[in-house]
């Protein structure tokens, strides 16, 4: 394989772990703990896309919509279910981790049940790719990196103008202040979350779509996500954007010179080697460290 | 499978779980180390025994203590995230490890064989009995029983004591004169080895290992294991172990397809660990901080 | 003892310490007292290694502190208290100052080769510290969670443990902030017995009542420099330190 095609698949892939490093960055700013239910939400997502458009024949953009409502409920569900209970009695990081390990591996565990262990597929006709000097890409792959881009402008400009995205980021920074401004720390991590599922999600139609779908889909993908996340700079949005993309190009072109089955752990250890190295990545700032107040 | 055969297989299962949760319980309850790639350590132990008995006919008695060791050293690798790395960065470094660790299983295919696995493990030969069913029982209760015990007087020491002053404060057991990063390297290598010798012990039982075995989720089961007993409680890890792996058993009694089978183990391990996490975070067992404590 | 030479820190673009130089002879009780953010606690954290200077020297008997790790600073002799309480909420009393003491049975080739003598030096060591423990009269709930205390409790917990380290100086960091009257005498009656018993104490402290009754000497800091240095009568006639106060409504 050409190295400009797995440059190219690397853009490609490299723009889903994006989006799921923002879902799983917002989440870090407001509640602070590393969450991998938007693992769980990716692949729900693509099940509810694929149920609603394939198995319910409901036309293409009313399916996509209604999978996204399932999408935002059980992202729901799960905060006011796992997470509120927990906060409130004040759990540390480790136990939201640990927790959020449960509720995704709860829901590809019923995603297993439903549709079991087999691969599904949407089925879409094949479109002819575009030659790109030798390499190849399909219109509906330009579409995945376009809508993923896309996404990230709104979700900039959203941060920074509206209401909401500042007080996401008010609670960010510091929730006793934003409070104190009058700013509802509950509702505005409610919406975070569904912010949160709403981007996994969109990301996990769009493999759905391009790919095929199976259960446990989302696990390599949300690691990928907080690798992603890691390297550009955790809990910043245009650094999910770079970490993404970063990360998806090194693995695809690592294959250049590994055997392609270790594509898979090149991404962990890109992601233990900034955990050691440089932990607050690349676009991010060391905080000052303190021995006490 | 007649039912005592069947009694005797569950019970050397549970007999490995309660190693691994042993001393997984030692890094994550004692000593506060976030370790989610313990399974790293049990996959280890389980290739570098079967290995060795495969390629050069080792005795089971130095495979196993290999197991052990070499799961032992390679701690030393995850020792160096440990130390530097605190809380869920720590816990997100060891998920990431242990998937390294299934990739080069999975394709490291002219030393493992990548997921064809390797059969023909051979079953332990001491003292010229071969150990099957109830001898092998007999086996794993040992181990696990010197597991506990060893472990048991391990943290009444004085080394001990540092585990739990470094899980709770790490800045006080500095200003004390601990070397933390020399207490945290021997702990998670002591977890290490036991970890390996829960594997050489699977390894020989099944006779058959493939990546497969060693999946992020075994170190989910193990975790829940430890939840579900009471954290850094020794017999609540053996609890924990006990009750994991026969909750799941009643489902084989259910006219179900084993897919759904193995779908709904996967639903009960998991909602479990969420609902011990938020009503008993100290597990069923687990040690209560009020009053005095009696000696 | 203690020599403090042109230290320099800096966090971003605030120097918390700055050319600060003292000295803490042996034996000497010596309280480093200043206004709010004057880089007390920073001098604390870079004597005892947790945080790394800009430049400057320590010699500690002789021997430089800077760049040693804090474990190591520890084990040549000097031990300290945090501004905030740091019990281990989790382990007893006797087990918080046990946690102080360096015993064989913390190395695992002692654990394996000489279980015996390990237990017999453990039993020393507990009965040491029962000891202690009876000193800031806590004797009778040595097996009690350090959890469950009050406040003041476990303060003289904390001053306990640093005795259980056999360090020959002590830093406290606010050893009475935030103490009723009956346990901070209790505490100035430790901290002089401490002093006959050859120990050198270098506390940081607000309470300038406490400060004046029990310190040998003073350091003044302000905004990271040692402006004075004297005897609490001459400290509090000093017109540098008067100003260094002045608005913030200290009585000295």
């Amino acid at each position: 394989m050409a190295l400009l095609q797995l440059l190219l698949n690397g853009i490609i892939a490299g723009s889903i772990y994006a989006l799921i490093a923002a879902s799983f960055s917002l989440i870090f700013n407001i509640v602070k703990f590393m969450d991998l239910s938007p693992g769980a939400t990716f692949v729900v997502a693509a099940f509810s896309a694929y149920s609603f458009h394939i198995l319910l024949s409901i036309p293409f953009i009313l399916a996509i919509l209604l999978a996204l409502v399932v999408t935002v409920i059980t992202a729901l569900l799960i905060n006011l279910l796992v997470y509120k209970p927990l906060r409130k009695r004040g759990a540390d990081p480790f136990t939201l981790l640990l927790s959020s390990f449960g509720v995704f591996l709860t829901v590809t565990g019923i995603i297993l049940l439903i549709f079991g262990a087999e691969i599904h597929t949407f089925g879409l006709p094949i479109a002819k790719g575009y030659d790109l000097f030798g390499a190849i890409i399909t219109p509906l792959q330009v579409w995945l990196v376009i809508i993923s881009v896309l996404l990230f402008v709104v979700l900039f400009f959203f941060m920074k103008t509206t209401k909401l995205g500042k007080a996401m980021r008010a609670v960010a920074d510091e929730k006793q202040v934003a409070a104190t401004l009058g700013i509802n720390v509950e509702k505005t991590t409610t919406k975070t979350f569904v912010i949160s599922a709403i981007l996994a999600g969109i990301a996990g139609i769009l493999v759905g779509l391009e790919q095929n779908i199976e259960h446990n889909m989302g696990f390599a993908v949300i690691l990928k996500g907080i690798t992603a996340s890691v390297v550009g700079g955790i809990g910043n949005v245009s650094a999910a954007l770079l970490g993404g993309f970063l990360i998806g190009i090194v693995e695809n072109v690592g294959i250049w010179y590994l055997p392609s089955g270790y594509k898979d752990g090149i991404a962990f250890v890109i992601l233990i080697l900034f955990l050691l190295l440089r932990p607050q990545g690349i676009l991010g700032t060391r905080t000052r460290e303190e021995t006490s107040g | 499978m007649a039912l005592e055969a069947y009694i005797i297989h569950i019970l050397i299962i549970i007999g490995i779980y309660v190693i691994l949760a042993l001393s997984l319980d030692l890094a994550i309850g004692y000593t506060g180390l976030l370790n989610i790639g313990h399974v790293a350590f049990y996959a280890v132990g389980a290739y570098t025994s079967a290995l060795l008995a495969l390629n050069f006919g080792t005795p089971f008695l130095i495979s196993f203590l290999a197991g052990g060791i070499i799961a032992g050293i390679f701690s030393l690798v995850v020792a160096i995230p440990a130390l530097k790395l605190r809380g869920d960065y720590l816990a997100v470094a060891t998920l990431g490890l242990a998937i390294i660790v299934e990739n080069i299983l999975k394709n490291w295919t002219s030393l493992t064989r990548g997921p064809l696995g390797l059969p023909g493990i051979p079953k332990p030969t001491i003292f010229g009995i071969t150990l099957t069913g109830i001898t092998y029982l007999a086996l794993v209760i040992v181990v696990g029983v010197v597991t506990y015990y060893l472990l048991r007087y391990l943290i009444k020491t004085p080394f001990g004591r540092i585990l739990q002053a470094i899980r709770e404060d790490e800045l006080v057991a500095k200003s004390l004169g601990k070397n933390v990063t020399k207490y945290k390297t021997q702990a998670l290598l002591i977890s290490a080895f036991f970890a390996g010798l829960a594997g050489s012990l699977y390894a020989h039982y099944i006779t058959f290992i493939d990546p497969t075995s060693f999946s992020i989720l075994e170190s989910v089961l193990i975790i829940s294991m430890i939840v579900v007993g009471g954290i850094a409680t020794l017999k609540g890890a053996i609890i924990g172990a006990i009750i994991l792996i026969l909750l799941p058993e009643a489902l084989r009694f259910l006219p179900l397809p084993s897919s759904m089978i193995g779908a709904l183990r996967q639903i009960i391990y998991a909602v479990l660990l969420v609902v011990l996490l938020i009503k008993r975070p100290q597990g069923l067992l687990g040690k209560k901080t009020e009053g005095v404590v009696t000696t | 003892m203690l020599h403090i030479k042109n230290l320099n820190k800096h966090f971003g673009g605030i120097k918390a310490v700055k050319d600060c130089s003292f000295e803490v002879k042996e034996n000497e009780i010596v309280a480093l007292i200043g206004p709010n953010g004057a880089g007390k606690t920073t001098v604390f954290n870079l004597l005892t290694g947790f945080i790394k200077p800009d430049k400057g020297h320590v010699h500690y008997k002789g021997t430089p502190l800077l760049g040693v790790k804090p474990y190591k600073i520890s084990n040549l002799g000097i031990t300290r208290t945090f501004q905030l309480i740091k019990l281990l909420p989790k382990l007893t009393l006797v087990e918080n100052l046990l946690i102080a003491k360096q015993q064989s049975g913390e190395h695992l080739l002692n654990i394996m080769f000489k279980p015996k003598y390990i237990k017999h030096e453990e039993k020393e060591n507990r009965n040491h510290c029962v000891e202690l423990l009876d000193l800031v009269g806590l004797k009778d709930k040595r097996n009690h969670y350090a959890k469950n205390l009050s406040y003041g409790q476990q303060k003289l917990v904390e001053i306990a443990r640093i005795l259980a380290t056999d360090a020959d100086l002590l830093l406290l960091d606010e050893p009475v902030a935030g103490v009723n009257p009956v346990m901070r005498a209790k505490i100035k009656n430790i901290l002089k017995k401490l002093k006959e018993q050859g120990k050198t104490i270098l506390f940081i402290e607000h309470d300038m009542k406490f400060v004046m009754d029990i310190a040998d000497r003073v350091v003044v800091l302000d905004y990271g420099t040692e402006i004075a240095t004297g005897t609490p009568k001459q400290i509090q006639k000093n017109p540098r330190v008067l100003q260094a106060y002045l608005g913030k409504k200290v009585k000295l």
